[in-house]
């Protein structure tokens, strides 16, 4: 590999895209795009409008990056070869895996552009957004704790006879062998199910939960419980009792609830006297007279708490990073292609090789539970040789795309979720590095075999 | 002592067959061709539209690789990349980035060549100097006349200068004085010992400037050799006689007409309208 090429070609395929008015068209669009959407999706509340600039907004971007990406990765190469100009270029001494780098790296760098920019105008409106809600408002207060910030979450510590029910459980699901999935995968489904039959509690009863390892909480900030109940009778009405809250010392704080089941809840808890790494959190149910158990975990998810651990902006610029990453391996995917096939159909091919990008969570579901689609009235038909098929494809699709699963900052970042180092880290080795290789290295290899014209 | 030159591009039983989606031969585009290319002289590939000119070139450049037959250039093989660092190639048509200045494109070229950063600026200068675009260098290829472009593409082919160059169609736009200086730039390069292997349809100017000629009709070799001896026809003489006296002209006419048996055919020596041309037109830049 000569860097001097390389460079030489990145900064052409990046002059190329600013001289085309690709980059400042894209630059348009973002702005058109991080601006205008909470807009055009109303919101009530100053919460909505900053969940919509980082949901909806951030979406939209990644989308259309993702599209420019595709469209510039394919154009750089697969244009070249179709005006003929690449054949001006391999009449000199460059290395064909030097213009594939080159393309790349070019590409990646008109990304990184655009990503920060996109990244600078949200944080800037955000803030601008948040500074114009009235100053000690519920509204500003809620959307400074739960979007503004960025919070670690915290799983409550389980008990001993949880784990080995848990352990028991998994060993059963094993022995079955129906489909093939991870130790982990089939872990997590006996964890959900055990979970959910043993955390429930009677009319007038209590649960108590234990949260060790909890972080400092940032600033003195108030933390978040997120828990959705379930009822054992479907006309129980509203759950009503109180959470009592306690650190390793000190007094207890109780604050009263009432939730409807089936709804998702939330509780801010404030920071608590005593040792902050420790928290016990006790349910106390007041409603002696209803007829129905509550379901404290019916999805297999026992009560979150969500710990102010770091400030916003870090929190975005990790996300964007890993963004660059995700964008990283559309590019290779887009110059491989190029170089491989002609422009419109690399560019199909390559948006075909995205959608399988994007579906990895759908097809992750699809291989564990063996089930492309789950009825929930108990009238599954038998599986056809169709059905089969299908399902054959989606597993071996999970075994190259299973990896990539929960890889989107995005909705961590919406729900004011600490993007972690950990999870940067991650979306850059997976992403940027295998497979991306994974994307780069058939396509130098194919590329340095294929005749131009 | 030999006075034999060194073979630039070696090619023996070169076979070029283009193939369809489904593998079956679909067009024998060369096929068979053996040549020998001397280095340090000026050597012309003629033949008509599809006759295997363009599929030889990429051919030399490693863009295709042969069926079958052999070629070498520079003594090696023409894929590898140290072949290229010796070659300087002009395609057909001007495959610019239209977006860049000519400032830019040789840059960009003079970087991919190998030129160290340090001449960069001042080789690109003295190029675009040379092919005649001091005032456009910083004007963008897509605002460029067709013959404005062929000069950046000849530029580029220079800037390392190149022991082989591979002109294809070299003067296809270009006005007949900047033809000329073309035509002069290959002479002088071949004076200095450079390799030219020349495609074209102009074959005046092939004949101008070219010491070896092959002829490609349907991919094959119809004619090869020195061009004077593929222009030598042996039952014609041309007598060129200059201050002979008007009254002793037919003298001299009856003298061959009883020699050989034929009427001689008498004109007066002439100038070819390209020479007309350029003298007119640089009698007319150099007037004040």
């Amino acid at each position: 590999m000569n860097p001097r090429h390389v460079l030489a070609i990145a900064r052409l395929t990046l002059r190329d895209a600013h001289r085309c008015r690709l980059l400042p068209s894209a630059a348009i669009l973002l702005t058109a795009i991080v601006a205008g959407l909470p807009f055009l999706l109303a919101a009530e509340t100053g919460a909505g409008r900053l969940f919509v600039m980082l949901r909806y907004s951030m979406s939209a971007v990644l989308f259309l990056l993702t599209v420019t990406t595709l469209w510039a990765s394919c154009g750089a190469v697969a244009g070249d070869i179709a005006d003929r100009r690449l054949q001006l270029v391999l009449a000199k001494p460059v290395r064909r895996r030097d213009v594939w780098t080159g393309k790349w790296l070019g590409i990646m760098a008109m990304n990184a552009m655009l990503l920060a920019y996109a990244g600078l105008l949200t944080g800037l409106l955000l803030h601008h957004a948040w500074a114009g809600l009235p100053a000690g408002s519920a509204d500003r207060r809620e959307t400074g704790a739960r979007l503004l910030t960025a919070r670690a979450a915290v799983r409550p510590d389980l008990p001993e006879e949880i784990l080995r029910r848990i352990g028991d459980r998994a060993a059963a699901l094993r022995s079955e062998e129906r489909h093939r999935t991870t130790d982990a995968k089939i872990r997590k489904q006996a964890e959900e199910q055990v979970i959910r039959g043993g955390m429930i509690v009677p009319p007038a009863g209590s649960l108590s939960l234990r949260y060790s390892k909890v972080p400092a909480f940032r600033s003195r900030q108030p933390a978040e419980l997120r828990y959705t109940f379930q009822s054992s009778h479907p006309e129980s009405g509203f759950a009503t009792g109180f959470w009592r809250m306690a650190g390793a010392s000190g007094t207890p704080v109780d604050i009263p609830f009432t939730n409807r089941p089936g709804a998702p809840a939330r509780i801010l808890v404030p920071p608590l006297a005593g040792d902050p790494s420790t928290l016990f959190l006790t349910l106390h149910r007041t409603d002696a007279h209803s007829p129905a158990h509550l379901l404290v975990a019916p999805r297999g998810e026992p009560p979150e708490l969500l710990v102010p651990v770091g400030a916003f902006e870090p929190n975005l610029a990790r996300a964007i990073l890993a963004l660059l990453f995700r964008l990283s391996l559309v590019a290779a995917l887009g110059v491989t292609m190029g170089c491989l096939l002609s422009l419109p159909v690399s560019v199909f091919a390559g948006c075909a090789l995205v959608i399988v990008l994007q579906m990895t969570g759908f097809v992750a579901t699809v291989a564990s539970t063996g089930a492309i689609v789950v009825s929930h009235h108990g009238d599954t038909a038998p599986p056809d040789w169709m059905d089969k098929a299908v399902l054959s494809v989606l597993t071996a699709m999970n075994a190259l795309t299973g990896p990539l699963e929960n890889l989107d900052p995005i909705p961590l970042l919406a729900d004011g979720r600490q993007v972690t180092a950990a999870f940067t880290a991650r979306a850059f080795g997976l992403l940027a590095v295998l497979y991306t290789l994974c994307a780069a290295i058939p396509g130098m290899l194919l590329f340095s075999r294929r005749e131009l014209p | 002592m030999n006075d034999t030159p060194p073979i630039a591009i070696e090619a023996s039983g070169l076979t070029r067959i283009f193939r369809d989606f489904w593998g079956r031969p679909k067009v024998r585009a060369v096929d068979g061709i053996s040549l020998s290319v001397p280095a340090g002289r000026i050597f012309g590939l003629l033949g008509p539209n599809g006759s295997g000119k363009s599929t030889t070139i990429k051919m030399i450049l490693g863009l295709l690789r042969p069926t079958s037959g052999t070629l070498t250039v520079l003594g090696r093989p023409p894929a590898d990349v140290a072949v290229k660092e010796r070659m300087g190639f002009l395609p057909e048509e001007s495959y610019l980035y239209k977006y860049l200045t000519a400032t830019e494109i040789l840059s960009f070229f003079a970087t991919l060549s190998g030129i160290p950063a340090g001449s960069r600026d001042e080789t690109v200068h003295d190029l675009i100097t040379r092919v005649g675009l001091d005032r456009a260098r910083h004007r963008r290829i897509g605002e460029f006349s067709k013959g404005m472009a062929r000069r950046v593409g000849l530029a580029q082919a220079l800037l390392n200068d190149p022991d082989l160059i591979l002109l294809d169609e070299p003067t296809s736009g270009l006005d007949p004085v900047a033809c000329r200086e073309v035509k002069d730039l290959l002479l002088s390069l071949s004076a200095r010992g450079k390799t030219v292997l020349i495609c074209s349809h102009h074959l005046a100017d092939m004949q101008d400037i070219c010491s070896r000629v092959a002829i490609l009709l349907d991919g094959r070799v119809c004619a090869q050799g020195a061009v004077p001896d593929l222009l030598r026809d042996p039952g014609r003489l041309q007598l060129t006689v200059s201050g002979l006296a008007p009254e002793k002209l037919p003298d001299l006419l009856r003298y061959i007409e009883r020699e050989t048996g034929t009427a001689p055919v008498v004109d007066h020596a002439g100038r070819s309208l390209e020479s007309v041309y350029v003298e007119v037109v640089s009698k007319r830049r150099a007037a004040p």
